[in-house]
């Protein structure tokens, strides 16, 4: 069985569109063209599924915002299955800057604002995430590798959510070295 | 010691609900995850930590998923020995 994916559940947050969907390798494939259906992709999020964890995360080999929607290449470790989260927005181009957060979009749901965007570490694995121009209170982050081949650990974030994105330092994540993440966040409006 | 979870908040998306909350793994590496909906459509687990954890968490459940009427079990997660962490979920309402 080669690799298959399916999309599940269609839906909207303000002005995006988002999918839902699982991925499936035959016993030897580490992955595939994933079609997420979405035009402009802002991100794609993996979460592995099945029995035991991994030591080799599922990661995106793309550059975001990924404007040749519908496909995105994943990288898996062998035989590992999961699901995705795919977000179609309209941001179209994104600077790098090392070290720092880039937003590629803002959308709002009933009650919340949700942003998404990338990190770029520097080079030490440590990133003070600054989200304050976008959103105030922060409810939550998550985490996704984009890389070429499978990563080795799990980038975290080392903060009691919800918390104040002014706060002193940023958001502190701890990160492979040089590597890139997308990110989505959620939480209260604020910022200019 | 054991798994624990709660639910933090939610919002409401077009035709589904994003939840998230916290998962705590103490001592264990496994725990059943109740994100109080019956029907899962997505989850994703946020490790929270000072240092990079060199393993990826996992969902133990066919997607989407529903719990069972009888709730004696919830959406399965296998993670690092006492990982922590956040979890945000789609689920239908």
């Amino acid at each position: 069985m080669a690799f298959e994916n399916t999309i599940k559940h269609v839906d909207r947050i303000g002005k995006w569109k988002i999918k839902v969907g699982t991925y499936t390798n035959g016993g030897s494939d580490t992955g595939g063209e994933l079609d997420t259906g979405l035009g402009n992709l802002l991100g794609l999020f993996l979460m592995k599924t099945g029995n035991g964890t991994t030591t080799d995360l599922a990661v995106v080999n793309e550059t975001f915002p990924d404007v040749s929607g519908p496909y995105a290449t994943i990288i898996t470790k062998a035989g590992d299955d999961g699901i995705w989260l795919a977000i179609e927005g309209q941001k179209t181009t994104a600077t790098t800057t090392v070290d720092e957060v880039q937003i590629f979009d803002v959308t709002r749901s009933s009650n919340k604002y949700l942003a998404c965007g990338q990190i770029v570490d520097g080079g030490n694995g440590a990133v003070a995430a600054v989200l304050t121009s976008v959103l105030e209170k922060i409810d939550w982050m998550i985490l996704q590798p984009i890389d070429s081949s499978v990563a080795a650990s799990s980038p975290v974030i080392n903060e009691t959510f919800p918390v104040d994105a002014g706060q002193s330092g940023g958001i502190t994540i701890a990160c492979t070295a040089s590597k890139t993440y997308l990110f989505l966040a959620c939480g209260e409006k604020g910022g200019a | 010691m054991a798994y624990s979870g709660t639910v933090t908040d939610k919002t409401n998306l077009g035709n589904s609900i994003l939840k998230w909350g916290t998962y705590n793994c103490a001592s264990v590496s496994t725990g059943e995850l109740d994100p109080g909906s019956d029907r899962v459509l997505f989850v994703f687990l946020q490790p929270k930590a000072s240092s990079v954890i060199a393993t990826g968490s996992s969902i133990d459940e066919t997607m989407p998923y529903s719990i069972p009427p009888s709730g004696a079990s919830k959406v399965t997660i296998d993670t690092s020995a006492s990982e922590t962490g956040y979890w945000v979920a789609i689920c239908k309402p």
